[in-house]
């Protein structure tokens, strides 16, 4: 009996020493999510294709700018950008060029959303938007995010944060699809609170 | 005996990758750019085709790469299988026209002639397709 009772103390301690060792690794990215002005980086997505055992690669760069401006272009093996300022999406590709204002569009509004808070790593703190579980791997933080709403579980089964423990800045985004394919962005040549041109973000 | 045996083994080792290679050599993978586009609205992304020996497999995938629809032609049938589609696409009535368009569309982008891309409309729905050849793997 006294077995037990030790075993299930320990098991409590253990589980609230866990608990608390998260709260301080989110409370830890938080912090520094909230000293980001500014992003300036490369990336490379890889998305892996479940059906026909293939990958596709893309390569790109980024821009942020607090609070809500955001420029994500692929430059290779396609172009296409997507800039987001403010309230308003534009979405540009080789034939066509579409803005969309956010605010009636709610799955851009999310999808804008979405992005934005993933390169930051400011959506670990989302209670109302994710379930989120992080513990420590080797050199990074890694943060598993499981969506709650319907919609959203309908696109992602999950999203994997990667962090670097020294920056404190996210390095990797997995996007894990129910279909069991899932795409992985590596964020590179990483400039944080660097000047970015507002040109960047312009939309006409 | 043991010399024999030593034959029918190596036989054995080889042969599984010797039809490996075959199986390799018979698939031939495409990408196209596509753009499909409906009244005012549209998608774009990668269309993935991977020829096998009477079928082809199908994935279009957007810029970001949210997988939106993934596909099986028979060649021998003329038929298309939607094997799993985004949820705004995951409708009966939508997946019927897709199958329907796909099957006159996926001949024009397969095949020896090595097709750089076509164009595709769907008169009833207004709907219309782009393909255009990324690169050949």
């Amino acid at each position: 009996m006294k077995k037990l009772i030790f075993v299930l103390w320990a098991t409590l301690l253990a589980t609230m020493a866990m608990a608390q060792s998260e709260a301080e690794i989110i409370r830890q990215i938080d912090s520094a999510c909230s000293e980001i002005k500014s992003l300036e980086c490369d990336f490379v997505q890889t998305k892996h294709i479940k059906l026909l055992n293939d990958k596709m690669i893309s390569h790109g760069k980024m821009y942020y700018s607090q609070p809500n401006m955001l420029r994500w272009e692929y430059v290779t093996p396609y172009t296409y950008t997507f800039i987001l300022n403010a309230n308003r999406v534009l979405l540009k590709n080789t034939q066509r060029e579409d803005v969309v204002d956010v605010n009636k569009n709610k799955m851009f509004k999310e999808i804008a959303r979405l992005m934005m808070s993933s390169v930051v790593g400011s959506c670990l703190t989302d209670d109302t938007t994710f379930d989120v579980e992080i513990k420590p791997v080797s050199n990074e933080w890694v943060a598993t995010l499981v969506p709650i709403a319907r919609d959203m579980k309908q696109m992602w089964a999950r999203l994997v944060l990667h962090f670097d423990t020294a920056k404190r800045s996210v390095t990797k985004v997995e996007m894990h699809e129910p279909s069991g394919d899932y795409t992985t962005i590596e964020l590179k040549n990483i400039r944080q609170n660097v000047e970015v041109p507002q040109e960047v973000f312009r939309i006409n | 005996m043991n010399r024999s045996l030593y034959i029918l083994l190596t036989l054995f080792l080889l042969v599984p990758n010797v039809v490996s290679a075959e199986a390799q050599a018979s698939e031939r993978s495409r990408r196209y750019n596509v753009q499909i586009g409906i009244n005012r609205a549209g998608v774009s992304g990668v269309c993935i085709l991977q020829e096998r020996a009477e079928e082809v497999l199908g994935a279009i995938i957007n810029e970001f790469g949210i997988s939106v629809l993934s596909f099986r032609y028979d060649a021998k049938r003329r038929s298309v299988k939607i094997i799993d589609a985004i949820s705004q696409l995951d409708k009966c009535y939508i997946k019927r026209v897709l199958k329907k368009d796909l099957k006159e569309i996926v001949p024009q982008l397969t095949g020896e002639d090595n097709p750089i891309g076509c164009r595709y409309c769907n008169e009833r729905h207004k709907i219309e397709y782009t393909f255009a050849l990324q690169a050949q793997i």
